[in-house]
């Protein structure tokens, strides 16, 4: 039996309805963040994008309704949706599915796109007006697959047109030239580094010259090293978060694997960069040497970014680094992007 | 007389990306351009005469194009500019009768082609080919060319330079604090405050670096987290920075008055920066011969506290001023004050005044005296200089010269300053609270999952399950058996407990080891011990499941098991030596029999005994070997816990150590209350109870009478006593404890789970209040 019903659930971040305001979206494998106006000023809402199901059993959706927590019910499951999910999930002992995988919508999850769609319901408020702008992160056309985040983009503009908004799509790397580089004239290379994917891009004067991703992210990561160990990626996942430090040396298996894991990906990406930047008809030729910003869950262990420094030191780039920086709130910098994109556009 | 061509470019590309790059670039260095997709669109305006040259882009893809560029060469020779990157295009474009001198190849520059395009105006663009123009005798020729074309460079490299200023309209709309800088630059002309040229210049670099003010808007300072108990003892602070916002209506007008009297006295009158102020710091400078004094008012500390470093130089403190001055125009002075309390800094990772209220006094902020007031309002100039612990007399002077500014400023009369500069320092500084620690370890790991690293800076305010009471129950338990342990000459063994409650599974006590400070494994929650014959309850409630009753006989005789595939045999034997004959379950678990127990083990299936066990919530690997049924394989106590409390409800059983949590906004955002499931039919749980029952009335855990009131139970003891453990249970409290050596070597002779643990146990369960009395214990929160 599928009811389809949504249950209104408690808010983490209650969102006002009906008021004018420009919207950033970042919709990314590990989480979900919405950047408007608040009341004292812009504000990030972020819900992880996940979700955990548990049996329809009526004592069960009475508890989930007790509790305020988000779901909705299908094929007599109910699927706890954001935050919820990943706090059920740890208190039940099991673990989340993700709607998303590699950056694009996971079709191997026949409710992606429900889930997706319940989680935003909420946390973005009706438009005043028919056709406010919203813009929402896409991401760059991995290596050698033209087309593939086409379906993708084409989704989420369609539910958000539905919502009354005119949504836009920003490429996610170059909105976090945009959160970040505005004072370097956007011009720099902005890096994403999600769950499910790197996104590159090369901004020049703010035109994104440049863009492409490579499916690997810190979910790679997980699962990699996880595989090594003989550990599973969620237990990988927590130590890389809360433990591990690039810059002190690896006191065990799982550290030894996660920086070897590390330098595998930032090898990759150096090397991603300086193949397709030196291929790419667009990339301009500069004199000056330009900022690179990291940006993304991946990149919060500290030591992070001199790691990727230091392997980037050793590739030839057809572009001078000026420095490596890491954004100032890594898991926000593309939602505030695309809200300052909003924003330009709502003003003009 | 014929007019000059427009300095205007029309481009047309066939990628749109590299028709931006160049449109970009050109109209950045004052060039009109237009860019079309169309190349009759872009050719339509040479016709027209709005634009006076045509800059196509063919890149790749020539041979598209190529009967474009051929009417082009016949038509527009003389102002148009071609760029292509590969150099073998250069012989189809010749063929087509394109003047290689027309074009410009390799990777697409845009420096370069704003040079091209700057020479074909400079030569007067549209009089002639443009290749001519182009690569004439002005541009071509001597050190005139040269110069001017390393100028037009350089003209190129300062406009992409400035451009974070001049991307246009588009930037404009999206840093409104650039608009905001307006006034500032107003001011600072009006004010004369540096000359002109490149002192300007400076300054302007100066400005055109500042932060962004909005992020005012969203300011979160870094603040402490606390974990509370159930009963709202504070338990722990968490912090990076040891933060407490407090809101300006809740500090009293004397403290108000302390920090504006001695950081900035005229804060009220002055615009974010206070001339006066920055004329005496000068001249304090200027006779130091250094820079000392920086002038600051309340204003601008609260700038370089948010958005600068704190080096000292003349460039933050330009920005400083700056920031400041736009800080003034955006927010009121009372929301100035309240960011500049909250964000001041008072030594010892203490930071905000109600933090320092608590850190140096051990009280709220609305608590605070004239005295103590002026105390913290003495510390942010150098709170280890001035601190009343470290240097009394010091911070004495500091003190009485706040209060001494208050009483010049008209703030405080004489008698109220006389009167506070006598008040005694603290002498007792106020510092981490971190109470009951296993048990704050165990939900810190909880939080972090969920957290990260924001857990210690997020202000999060957390109601742990634990009950405070029970818990000093606990710890005093478990002094007292370590004690009694002692006595009878055994040292150095470790203890935990847990208690759960039986209606939520929320942790109401829990002591992980003897000494936290020593040691902070928590051997409650950590440690994988062999439960022993604490096992034994599993394998009776699977014979219970599969029909048979308490009063079921079975034989306590022999038996020996084939182990190890075959290759050893197991025989195990009860603990006094003797073979009971046929027993019924009931006297089977009671007295503890290892034979009987295995000989029902055999006819209930090994399988089903490690399947009810993890039906009641054993989690921990289970080994499908015969010795299991005996407690061979290890757990966690509080596994072990949480199961009996599945023997004692029927019901699924599942830990939680927190109640609820509220963030800084006061919004509840966990609260993760499930109520157990239940699992077991009620005659199964009516029978396991009855044996446990008889464990205490006629078994090894009789000293549990001394309780006088009904409980439930089994001791476990593993091989050469290196476990001892009693689990047991009444009607509203599950509880466990285990006693042994982190070594795993023996406690010592006759050291069984009734003489080492169960005393212990009973310990705690006669400290704690009777059930009716713990349900009386209102959360008043």
């Amino acid at each position: 039996m599928s009811s389809g019903t949504i249950a209104a659930g408690k808010k983490t971040s209650p969102s006002s309805g009906g008021s004018r305001q420009p919207i950033g979206v970042d919709i990314g494998t590990a989480n979900i963040v919405v950047y408007m106006n608040g009341q004292a000023g812009a504000k990030a809402q972020m819900e992880a994008n996940a979700f955990f199901t548990v049996p329809a059993l009526p004592n069960t959706r009475k508890i989930l309704e007790t509790k305020a927590v988000r779901f909705f019910e299908k094929d007599d499951r109910l699927h706890v949706i954001g935050n919820a999910a990943e706090e059920f999930a740890s208190i039940l002992g099991g673990t989340t599915r993700r709607p998303m995988e590699s950056g694009l919508v996971n079709l191997k999850e026949s409710d992606s796109i429900r889930v997706i769609q319940a989680i935003l319901d909420p946390m973005i408020p009706p438009p005043a007006q028919k056709d406010q702008p919203l813009w929402f992160s896409v991401p760059g056309e991995p290596v050698g697959q033209s087309g593939a985040i086409i379906f993708n983009e084409s989704i989420f503009k369609s539910y958000l047109k539905g919502r009354g908004y005119a949504p836009r799509g920003i490429n996610e790397a170059m909105a976090v030239i945009i959160a970040e580089l505005t004072d370097q004239n956007a011009t720099g290379i902005g890096i994403s580094l999600g769950g499910g994917m790197c996104n590159i891009c090369f901004s020049y004067l703010s035109i994104p010259a440049v863009t492409f991703s490579i499916p690997k992210g810190g979910d790679s990561i997980d699962q990699t090293v996880g595989l090594s160990v003989g550990e599973s990626a969620t237990k990988i996942k927590g130590i890389k978060e809360q433990e591990l430090d690039l810059r002190a040396a690896p006191r065990n298996n799982i550290e030894h694997g996660l920086h070897a894991a590390y330098d595998d990906l930032f090898t990759r990406l150096a090397r991603s960069l300086a193949e397709v930047f030196r291929g790419a008809d667009t990339m301009p030729r500069l004199k000056q040497a330009v900022p690179l910003v990291l940006s993304g869950g991946t990149v919060l262990p500290p030591g992070s970014r001199e790691r990727f420094e230091a392997i980037l030191d050793e590739v030839e780039l057809p572009v001078r680094i000026a420095k490596v920086i890491q954004a100032r709130e890594p898991l926000l910098a593309t939602a505030k992007g695309a809200y300052m994109m909003a924003v330009a556009e709502d003003e003009k | 007389m014929k007019s000059d061509p427009p300095k205007s470019v029309a481009i047309y590309a066939a990628k749109t990306v590299r028709g931006q790059i160049i449109a970009r670039s050109l109209a950045l260095c004052g060039i009109a351009v237009s860019l079309d997709t169309r190349p009759e669109a872009a050719l339509a305006r040479i016709e027209k005469g709005e634009a006076g040259l045509l800059l196509v882009d063919v890149n790749n893809h020539l041979q598209a194009e190529s009967e474009l560029i051929g009417s082009l060469a016949r038509h527009l020779a003389d102002s148009l500019l071609i760029t292509h990157t590969d150099p073998h295009d250069r012989a189809t474009l010749e063929a087509l009768g394109i003047d290689s001198q027309n074009c410009i190849e390799g990777p697409l520059d845009p420096e370069q082609i704003y040079v091209a395009v700057e020479a074909f105006f400079a030569a007067g663009g549209g009089s002639g080919s443009a290749a001519r123009q182009l690569h004439g005798k002005q541009w071509r020729m001597g050190e005139r060319g040269r110069r001017m074309r390393r100028r037009a460079g350089k003209v190129f490299q300062r406009a992409l330079q400035a451009s974070g200023h001049r991307v246009g309209r588009w930037r404009m709309t999206i840093m409104p604090w650039m608009t905001a800088l307006r006034p500032v630059r107003h001011f600072l002309m009006v004010t004369g405050f540096l000359a002109a040229g490149g002192a300007a210049g400076y300054l302007f670099w100066c400005l055109s670096t500042l932060p962004d003010i909005d992020r005012l808007n969203h300011f979160s300072p870094f603040k402490a987290s606390k974990l509370y108990s159930y009963d709202n003892q504070l338990l722990a602070e968490l912090y990076e920075q040891r933060r407490t916002p407090v809101v300006l209506k809740d500090v009293p007008p004397h403290v108000r008055k302390a920090f504006i009297a001695v950081e900035d006295a005229r804060y009220f009158q002055h615009s974010g920066i206070d001339p006066i102020r920055i004329a005496g710091a000068l001249w304090a400078d200027i006779k130091a011969g250094e820079y000392r004094q920086g002038g600051s008012t309340i204003t601008q500390q609260l700038s370089k506290m948010i958005f600068l470093e704190s080096e000292k130089t003349i460039t933050r403190k330009i920005k400083e001023m700056a920031i400041a001055i736009q800080m003034e125009r955006r927010y009121s002075k009372d929301r100035i004050l309240e960011l500049y309390l909250n964000q001041a800094y008072f030594g010892s990772q203490t930071y905000g005044l109600q933090s320092a209220a608590e850190a140096y006094f051990g009280k709220s902020v609305g608590q605070l005296t004239l005295a103590e007031g002026a105390l913290l309002a003495a510390l942010p100039k150098a709170p280890s200089a001035y601190s009343p612990f470290q240097n009394p007399e010091r911070s004495r002077y500091r003190r009485n010269f706040v209060l001494q500014r208050m009483q010049a400023n008209g703030l405080i009369s004489r008698a109220e300053c006389q009167a506070a500069m006598q008040a005694p320092l603290p002498t007792v500084f106020h510092g981490r609270v971190f109470q009951s620690p296993y048990f704050v370890d165990f939900c810190q790991k909880r939080l972090e999952e969920t957290y990260g690293d924001r857990l210690a800076t997020s202000g999060l305010t957390v109601y742990t399950t634990l009950d405070a009471r029970l818990q000093a129950a606990a710890e005093s338990a478990i002094q007292h058996g370590v004690g009694a342990l002692a006595e009878r000459g055994i040292a150095n063994v470790q203890t935990a407990l847990v208690a759960l409650a039986l209606d939520t599974g929320q942790i109401k006590a829990m002591v992980g080891g003897t000494d936290y400070g020593r040691t902070q494994f928590n051997r409650a929650t950590q440690a994988l011990r062999q439960p022993g014959s604490a096992f034994k309850p599993f394998v009776y409630l699977a014979a219970l499941q599969k029909g048979l009753r308490p009063d079921s006989r079975i034989q306590d005789l022999p038996v020996a098991v084939s182990v190890n595939n075959g290759r050893q045999t197991w025989r195990p034997r009860n603990y006094t030596g003797r073979f009971s004959g046929e027993v019924t379950l009931k006297e089977a678990l009671t007295r503890s029999l290892n034979a009987a127990t295995v000989h029902l083990a055999l006819q209930v299936g090994l399988t089903d005994i490690i399947e009810t066990a993890r039906l009641v919530g054993i989690q921990s690997k289970l080994h499908a070997v015969y010795p299991t049924v005996l407690g061979a394989s290890e757990v966690t106590l509080l596994e072990l816990v949480a199961a009996y409390g599945a023997l004692a409800t029927g019901r699924r059983i599942v830990p939680v150590c927190m109640d609820r949590i509220i963030d800084k906004g006061a919004a509840t955002i966990w609260d993760p209350g499930i109520p157990p499931t239940a699992i077991l039919p009620a005659t199964s749980v009516a029978a396991i109870r009855e044996m446990l029952a008889a464990v205490i009335s006629d078994g090894t855990a009789r000293r549990a009478l001394s309780l006088g009131r009904p409980v439930y139970g089994k001791t476990g003891t593993t091989n050469g006593n290196a476990d001892a453990l009693f689990v047991g249970f009444d009607a509203s409290l599950v509880v466990g404890v285990w006693v042994g050596r982190d070594d795993r070597l023996p406690i010592g002779p006759k050291e069984t789970g009734a003489r080492a643990a169960l005393p212990i146990w009973i310990e705690f369960m006669k400290r704690v209040p009777a059930a009716g009395m713990r349900m009386a214990a209102v959360n008043i929160r």
